[in-house]
């Protein structure tokens, strides 16, 4: 091995083949290596060893029995399977067993095991493991030609050997299932799925409500879009969701699943992506493993069918972005002329050439499909980023609907705060150069790990028009609280109410709580007169708590966060908002200004409970 | 059904009612004297409207069960099927039904159970792809379509039939257990059959 990055691949993985009339068929490896080594960007020096998963290793996802079947329906010229047992462990249809399966499904395994592992342990910053991401794969079945969950079984190692924090982004047009249920539960591993809505495509599942369950809760994230969502809107959602999520949960490995089968091309699909996206897709997943995860990515190849045109110069594409080679301007023509016909239609650059397209050209239902997309990105920026995170990776604007502030204006005022941990200078109205020019304490930390970095957070809010920012400073300019006010996401259930505005965050360092800093932040931050004519709303999803550092209960965190509310005349409220009712440790709180005329406030409450009709 | 529930006796208070539905995360309690059923509760008979002030909740409290429930509910036996147990929800506009044996109490079915039921028929909780097809509603045709799906080697997880949008019509949903359910949906309209599914979205379905 020679440089910072790897393929885990070799000739071996060829056997892990569901024969040539099935879509996931042997052909792939060659097709998509043999164009790696034509444009010289892959030696043999870059290969990366491996050898076959243990049974302790894939024993650590998937069940013994269904191990033992794999491996009973895997000897050449065994006696015909048993139907029933064949259609029990999934072993019929896509997943026909073939000799020598069981061989090739460790090698898979084994080659994903050793990705991970050597970019886990520091040897390579970057792996790729092309015929790997069978992300499909259940306990004790094979779904979708998954026969063992690769994906699942590395990550599970690795995590066990390492204090790790994995973030798996999985990309293919088919939902991550397999990977999303083998940890479930496990708040150490983050998985999000973009992928074509289960409505019809395999496998059906993927909604934005599935969270995960606790201590999870919050850690599964899916993002189900439309059929013909394209690359545009693909990438919005991924803009939306990931790059935030990295943020909020500070990963230190990223492994993803590139699966390619979501371009126009692809028979199992209807996503309409191009090499385009793919990409870009590439480019940003290289910036977030840099900018998150110190580097630290592990790419597996995933779906994909069609093996002429598609798959090669998706991995080339993907290959070439992780290891830094650069492509030649053109696909090479001696390996197109060894390739079979379809693929000499594909584009003799890598990508497709570039579609000129007029404004309002879009075909019909364009509108209302972006507008369901948009439904779903915004249902999951709300469930899984807490509302720090989310008011820093705004989303972005629709033309023309610039946002009017709804917030008046007042003069900025100064306050102190004489707290257990010593004098503190609050500030309302807090312009982004003051904000740059102090420093942040490394005890505020809900999203980001470099308080530099999260300083600019803060300027960021406070440049937004309907942003305003109070702090807590030390005299000597050391941040340890900040309160933010803003407009509410929206789509959401009371944005559309006039006067209405939302504490989008509040946060205290870790060494300044229990001082009474938040409460005399929030105080603090609604004495200005104009607040008696609007409405303030906030709500808290207990899995985006910080419970751990507390030592509190989700209950008990509760508690304390609603008193730190009522001291600033926030009520505790009940509705049956979707998201706040999810959880029964989850908080809603509202302080009406009392100068909000009786309509206003009868038109808040009404909104509070939908499915119940007040009685008379 | 939820076998050998929580029940109550009918002198038990609300608020003691309402501890044992937050307790066991449920929203139905049959109310028994003895061993006889003698009426159930639900959640909203135990609830103040949302305006109400704080002392009505503390009066409805500390009433007794029997003054709130609903005496003599609908009930049904333990070997009734199913779609007898829902058409008697839907035609009471009731939220649960007591399962009531020889000897006495021995069930609870509620909407949630039926749910469950609901989502094992459309087999949503398996990997699969869906397909919808509207037939014409003559004997063989569903046949003729199966075997287009079974010829293909593709295992049906699930195929449920209803009423078509067309007088004499059937609609069919079925989920197949294939991720490359494409080809599945193309044999389909070639045979004559107007599917919607993976490869071939139906307007609305974009």
């Amino acid at each position: 091995m020679s440089g910072t990055s790897a393929v885990a691949a070799d000739g071996r993985l060829a056997a892990y083949d569901f024969g040539p009339d099935r879509p996931f068929q042997a052909g792939r490896l060659d097709a998509g290596l043999s164009l790696l080594r034509a444009a010289k960007v892959l030696d043999e020096d870059d290969l990366l060893a491996f050898h076959p998963a243990a049974d302790a290793d894939l024993e650590l996802i998937h069940d013994r029995d269904y191990l033992e079947a794999l491996a009973r329906f895997s000897a050449a010229g065994a006696a015909p399977a048993d139907p029933v047992e064949a259609t029990r462990f999934g072993l019929v249809g896509d997943n026909r067993p073939f000799p020598g399966m069981d061989q090739a499904a460790r090698l898979v395994a084994g080659a994903t095991m050793a990705a991970v592992d050597a970019v886990a342990a520091g040897d390579l910053a970057h792996a790729f493991a092309p015929v790997a991401g069978l992300h499909h794969a259940q306990r004790r079945r094979a779904v979708g030609f998954c026969l063992v969950n690769d994906v699942a079984v590395a990550i599970a190692r690795c995590t066990r050997a390492w204090p790790l924090r994995v973030l798996y982004v999985d990309l293919d047009a088919h939902h991550g299932d397999g990977v999303q249920a083998a940890f479930y539960d496990d708040p150490r591993v983050c998985t999000v799925s973009l992928h074509e809505t289960g409505r019809y495509l395999f496998p059906g599942s993927g909604e934005v409500h599935e969270l995960g369950r606790p201590p999870g809760t919050g850690r599964s994230v899916n993002v189900p879009l439309e059929p013909r969502t394209g690359d545009d809107g693909f990438l919005a959602a991924f803009d939306a969701v990931v790059e935030p999520l990295a943020a909020a949960f500070r990963p230190d490995l990223l492994v993803t699943q590139n699966g390619c089968d979501g371009h126009a091309d692809d028979p199992l699909s209807d996503l309409t992506l191009s090499l385009r996206g793919f990409r870009e897709l590439a480019r940003r997943l290289h910036k977030l493993a840099h900018r998150h995860c110190q580097g630290r990515w592990v790419a597996t190849g995933g779906g994909g069918y069609d093996l002429d045109r598609v798959v090669p110069r998706a991995w080339a594409l993907l290959w070439s972005e992780l290891s830094g080679r650069r492509l030649p301007s053109r696909v090479p023509s001696a390996w197109l002329a060894t390739r079979p016909a379809p693929a000499q239609d594909g584009p003799s650059g890598w990508l497709e050439p570039r579609q000129r397209r007029r404004r309002g050209s879009a075909g019909p239902g364009a509108r209302e499909l972006e507008e369901r997309n948009q439904r779903t990105v915004r249902a999951v920026r709300r469930l899984a980023l807490p509302p720090s995170v989310r008011v820093v990776y705004p989303l972005a604007r629709r033309a023309g609907g610039a946002a009017a502030g709804r917030l008046p204006g007042w003069e900025p005022r100064a306050g102190e705060h004489r707290s257990a941990g010593g004098p503190l200078v609050l500030r309302d109205r807090t312009p982004a150069s003051l904000l740059r020019r102090l420093e942040v304490d490394p005890g505020i930390h809900a999203f980001v790990r470099d308080p530099d970095q999260e300083r600019e957070v803060l300027a960021r809010i406070a440049e937004e028009p309907t942003g305003e920012v109070v702090v807590a400073h030390t005299p000597e300019g050391m941040v340890v609280g900040y309160v933010a006010v803003l407009d509410p996401e929206p789509g959401t259930r009371f944005a559309s109410l006039p006067g209405l505005l939302e504490v989008g965050a509040i946060e205290v360092a870790t060494g300044w709580r229990r001082a009474g800093v938040a409460s005399a932040l929030l105080r603090f931050a609604v004495e200005p007169d104009p607040f008696e004519d609007l409405i303030l709303i906030a709500s808290g999803l207990s899995w985006h708590w910080d419970l751990d550092q507390s030592g509190l209960s989700a209950v008990a965190y509760r508690r304390v966060l609603g008193r730190v509310f009522e001291a600033a005349g926030f009520e505790t409220l009940r509705t049956d908002e979707p998201e706040i009712a999810y959880h029964p440790a989850n908080l809603f709180v509202a302080r009406v200004g009392s100068r909000v005329p009786p309509a206003r406030r009868a038109a808040f409450t009404s909104r509070l409970l939908r499915g119940h009709h007040a009685m008379p | 059904m939820t076998a050998r529930p929580v029940t109550v006796s009918p002198d038990a208070t609300v608020a003691a009612a309402v501890s044992a539905m937050r307790r066991g995360r449920f929203r139905h309690l049959p109310v028994v004297s003895g061993s006889e059923l003698v009426g159930v509760v639900a959640q909203r008979d135990l609830e103040t409207s949302p305006g109400a002030p704080v002392e009505a909740a503390e009066a409805l409290g500390d009433r007794p069960v029997a003054e709130v429930m609903t005496s003599q509910p609908v009930t049904v036996w333990p070997d009734e099927p199913v779609e007898v147990a829902a058409r008697l929800l839907v035609e009471h506009a009731v939220g649960c039904l007591p399962v009531v044996a020889e000897e006495g109490l021995v069930g609870i079915l509620t909407e949630s159970d039926l749910f469950s039921v609901l989502l094992r028929l459309l087999g949503g909780g398996e990997p699969s792809s869906r397909i919808t097809l509207v037939l014409p509603d003559v004997p063989g045709a569903l046949g003729r379509a199966m075997t287009v799906v079974g010829e293909l080697g593709v295992n049906l997880l699930t195929v449920v039939t209803e009423p078509g949008p067309e007088p004499g019509t059937r609609g069919v949903v079925l989920r197949a257990g294939t991720i490359n359910a494409a080809p599945v949906v193309a044999a389909l309209v070639a045979a004559g059959f107007p599917a919607t599914g993976p490869g071939r979205p139906g307007p609305g379905d974009r």
